[in-house]
């Protein structure tokens, strides 16, 4: 009986320590899972908005430097998801933030709308639509080019009711993760 | 011989359009003035303790008393009202 019980014991413990040990030690599946492109660019344009007397005014836009993530569906290649975040670096250093849904129409050229705005040190939110042109270098790497417009009516940045609109042309690297 | 030509032809569509976009924005730009940089669009072209108002950076005590009570800028009771400041420098 008592042998038994032992048997029983030790099948159990050593099922149990394979099922532990094939959940843990497992590598994670990549499954059909998303590809990764990182980003990398600086950029600058237009900046135009109503200074609170009435009349709309251009200048140039602030540089910014840019940095982000596309995650491609691995299956649709097409579609994708793109993070970024950005620091304008002239004045007072602003640091914001953009989520979009990119659609890609080759490999190399693409649309995307989404929402952006700016976080610190005053607030600015609105929406966002652009193209992606790159310029591939080698399998992984290649340049990109951006040109975008945004319109931003939301924020404490903002001096009057009217909206900032954002005429931008950002280039940088984009690299296969 | 023949594509040649057309690529040419082409190329030149190309450089007029560009030169088209190029006086498109020329033209936006004379139209609706671009500004120099003595001019705020946003609170964060002013001075850290300064917000834009009508296109000046005014001091925020200043700003704060005139909207409690002045109604223009030149107006403030205690003479605070400082519009000279400009935004910050690039």
């Amino acid at each position: 009986m008592t042998r038994l019980v032992k048997t029983a014991l030790t099948r159990g413990s050593v099922s149990i320590s394979a099922l532990l040990g094939a959940m843990f030690l497992a590598s994670p599946a990549h499954a059909d899972g998303y590809l990764l492109d990182g980003n990398f660019g600086i950029g600058s344009g237009l900046e135009g908005g109503d200074t609170g007397t009435g009349q709309f005014g251009w200048r140039r836009a602030r540089l910014r430097i840019t940095t982000g993530i596309d995650l491609r569906d691995g299956e649709s290649q097409a579609d994708a998801l793109g993070f970024r975040a950005f620091v304008e670096i002239e004045k007072r250093a602003t640091l914001g933030g953009e989520i979009r849904y990119e659609r890609w129409l080759s490999h190399n050229v693409g649309a995307y709308g989404g929402l952006i705005g700016v976080v610190t040190p005053e607030t600015l939110f609105g929406g966002s639509v652009g193209m992606d042109f790159v310029i591939p270098f080698g399998k992984r790497a290649g340049l990109f080019l951006e040109p975008s417009f945004s319109v931003l009516p939301v924020g404490s940045d903002l001096p009057s009711t009217g909206p900032l609109v954002w005429l931008l042309f950002s280039a940088g690297l984009k690299l296969g993760l | 011989m023949k594509s040649s030509s057309a690529r040419a032809s082409s190329l030149t569509v190309v450089r007029a359009l560009l030169a088209l976009c190029l006086l498109g924005v020329a033209h936006l730009l004379a139209n609706s003035g671009c500004s120099s940089g003595s001019v705020c669009y946003r609170n964060t072209d002013c001075p850290h303790d300064s917000d834009c108002l009508q296109g000046q950076c005014v001091r925020r005590t200043a700003s704060e008393a005139g909207v409690a009570g002045s109604s223009s800028l030149e107006n403030d009771a205690a003479g605070a009202t400082d519009v000279s400041q400009t935004p910050d420098a690039n």
